[in-house]
């Protein structure tokens, strides 16, 4: 039997999700302006995480650069630095599931069919959550100003810093940078609701230089003490 | 066999589930021309707090025509038509044919349309079929199939002809359950159903 076009393409999705996230999209270091931090700009820059347990479920529409792309539906569970995920067709069936217990530490799989068991396909895909959701760890320090006239913060942590830019009807941007400055992943959303100490967004658009992740909101729940996820 | 060729599996699946009710329907002595429905699909997994739940409608016209469409939370259509399968998943906005449709797998399965539709509900090449009262269970044959589903579950509904639901069990523990309302039998279905997405 011979692989079919939907798995080779699988296959080049691993392989981007693997190791395409180090390129850079966009060398933007210049642009920001230091200022002094307002209460409203940490208020509204720490409201771009969920803080507590959360369990998402997203529709993903994911593309490449060549217009090429397939859907997926995302189940991510964060709960302070642990993330859980799994990844399904829109019939249903499991493709991807694992867990990461902190930033870079080796993931934990459950679940994995081919070819989403390969080797880093898991590592990149944790990292691209923690982008998403989890707010730089360690000594992470933080600088108040803006971009582009937009209020902006940005976290330093090692290596390389995190732009959050806040926009005027409630959403952000997120600039993730490496070490050198260059912008390896831009997170942009759209139509945010404040739920619980979290700006939640309806869509999350994640790009690096080869992929883009469209993500829109299914569903998100604050989980109690009581949810064993 | 690698567990990579799999992946389509569930397709197939739902394309056993859709036609054994048209199958159901021949052996309680009713002449299946057409079954139309809709359906909802929800997603248990160790990992949910709640099951994901999807929707959509599947239409059948025997002999061998399919349109299984799922509207939420993403549109996608899987047409057969003439022993011609084709699938549409939508992306940016607009539906696109993907390609590389797991045709072989497929054709096992159409193979059995009519045997299955003469009321000849019984193993094939990729399941082992069993019945008890109301409940149809297939089992895949192969061992590297079961790792990805180790079951199907067909409840046949107080109406002949008809399904209630269909629960896939995956090898890794996740189950899919499809609940399927407003069935009609024997309605004549535009034939462009069927071949246009």
């Amino acid at each position: 039997m011979k692989l079919c076009a939907f798995q080779v393409f699988l296959c080049i999705l691993c392989g981007l999700l693997n190791g395409c996230a180090r390129q850079a999209v966009v060398d933007n270091t210049a642009g920001f302006s230091v200022m002094v931090c307002s209460d409203a700009e940490i208020y509204r820059c720490g409201q771009v995480y969920p803080h507590g347990r959360w369990q998402f479920v997203h529709a993903i529409d994911f593309s490449l650069q060549n217009g090429r792309g397939s859907q997926l539906i995302g189940v991510t569970t964060v709960d302070g630095e642990a993330i859980k995920c799994a990844l399904l067709t829109i019939e249903g069936l499991t493709l991807f599931a694992g867990q990461q217990r902190e930033a870079g530490a080796v993931p934990e799989v459950f679940h994995r069919l081919a070819p989403f068991d390969k080797k880093g396909f898991a590592r990149g895909l944790f990292a691209d959550l923690r982008t998403l959701f989890i707010p730089p760890a360690g000594d992470a320090t933080m600088q108040c100003g803006s971009i582009d006239g937009d209020p902006a913060c940005r976290i330093y942590r090692y290596p390389g810093s995190v732009d959050i830019i806040l926009r005027d009807n409630g959403c952000w941007t997120l600039l993730d940078r490496n070490a050198d400055g260059h912008v390896t992943r831009r997170v942009t959303t759209r139509n945010c609701v404040n739920r619980q100490m979290y700006t939640v967004p309806e869509i999350l658009t994640l790009a690096t230089g080869h992929y883009t992740l469209r993500m829109r909101l299914v569903r998100a729940e604050r989980l109690s003490g009581r949810d064993e996820h | 066999m690698s567990r990579r060729i799999h992946l389509p599996i569930l397709l197939i699946a739902i394309l056993i589930a859709a036609i054994s009710g048209a199958a159901i329907a021949s052996s309680s002595r009713v002449t299946v021309r057409s079954v139309q429905a809709e359906f909802r699909q929800e997603k248990y997994l160790k990992i949910l707090r709640s099951p994901i739940c999807s929707s959509g409608r599947f239409l059948f016209q025997a002999p061998d025509s399919l349109r299984w469409e799922y509207t939420k939370p993403f549109r996608s259509v899987l047409l057969m038509y003439r022993g011609r399968i084709r699938k549409f998943v939508e992306h940016g906005g607009r539906l696109i044919e993907e390609n590389g449709m797991p045709v072989d797998a497929m054709q096992m399965v159409l193979a059995d349309i009519g045997n299955w539709l003469a009321g000849r509900f019984t193993d094939n090449d990729v399941f082992t079929v069993s019945r008890l009262g109301n409940m149809v269970r297939l089992v895949p044959k192969q061992e590297g199939m079961r790792a990805v589903i180790s079951a199907i579950i067909l409840e046949l509904g107080s109406r002949p002809g008809l399904l209630d639901s269909v629960t896939i069990q995956e090898g890794g523990g996740g189950i899919t359950r499809l609940v399927f309302s407003h069935a009609r039998l024997n309605i004549p279905i535009d034939e462009r159903l069927f071949r246009t997405p």
